[in-house]
């Protein structure tokens, strides 16, 4: 597929986050942090619950990126996520982009979006992609 | 403490093989779908080395926020790789009772650099709660 600047990626809607994801993803991922698994400390630190991993909505952001730039085809070279609002468990994020730019050299300028089911901006970042050499 | 103190300082760690538990337990815990050898983010789970920096700059994980995370890829990361990890503070700033910190990690398999990641946080230094 010829992509072109201004076109919108195929979005990603996942499935509301549990706690139990939480905890999966913290073993997966070494991420012990308490704020994210124990609720009296999230409270202790001024939160209504414990909160989502950052890298977890990372993680659904980057595999939109890979669904849209399928890796058996294109290179991903940078990938970039700023973590703009808190995600709570029960939250539904969806995950925009848009092609920003293409380069010289090939290199397709992404602009990545997450916004959680009240429509409210949680992540923004941006990658570069190119077609693998073949 | 200021950043002279401590930018020379590097934590280092040796990851032993990456094995297909590992990929298949990341893969499982983040629903990816979308991948060739690993996950995008799956070197997420050579951060002991944050950890240990933000525990040698005595932060509290209660005034902790991780605001921002960047990677550049260089080569894949495959299952029986055995990467070494090395990451410094690359910024340390104090600011209107906020610390914000920047942690630079390089991994590399043998002599190839896999990918660096730009981990940035903000600690907030008040005794009251967020927002």
């Amino acid at each position: 597929m010829a992509w072109t600047v201004g076109q919108a990626l195929e979005p990603l809607k996942k499935e509301p986050i549990t706690r139990e994801q939480l905890k999966h993803y913290a073993s997966a991922s070494g991420d012990n942090n308490p704020i994210h698994l124990d609720e009296s400390f999230a409270k202790e630190a001024g939160f209504p619950s414990v909160i989502v991993h950052g890298m977890l909505s990372m993680a659904f952001q980057a595999d939109h990126l890979q669904l849209n730039f399928p890796p058996d085809r294109y290179q991903v070279g940078r990938l970039k996520t700023r973590f703009r609002k808190v995600t709570y468990p029960g939250d539904e994020l969806n995950c925009e982009g848009v092609i920003r730019k293409v380069k010289e050299d090939g290199v397709f300028l992404v602009a990545l979006l997450t916004r959680n089911q009240n429509g409210e901006v949680t992540s923004d970042g941006e990658a570069e992609v190119r077609l693998q050499a073949h | 403490m200021s950043l002279s103190a401590v930018q020379d300082e590097v934590i280092r760690m040796d990851f032993g093989p990456i094995t297909s538990d590992h990929i298949r337990e990341f893969a499982g815990a983040t629903r990816s779908t979308q991948f060739q050898n690993t996950p995008l983010t799956f070197p997420t789970i050579f951060r002991t080395t944050e950890f240990r920096w933000l525990d040698r700059l005595d932060i509290d994980m209660h005034q902790l926020l991780h605001t921002e995370q960047e990677y550049e890829y260089f080569a894949p990361l495959r299952e029986g790789d055995e990467p070494s990890i090395a990451t410094r503070i690359s910024d340390y700033r104090e600011r209107r009772g906020l610390l914000f910190v920047t942690l630079e990690t390089e991994v590399h398999c043998g002599s190839t650099l896999a990918l660096r990641a730009y981990s940035a946080f903000v600690v907030r230094q008040d005794a009251g709660g967020a927002e």
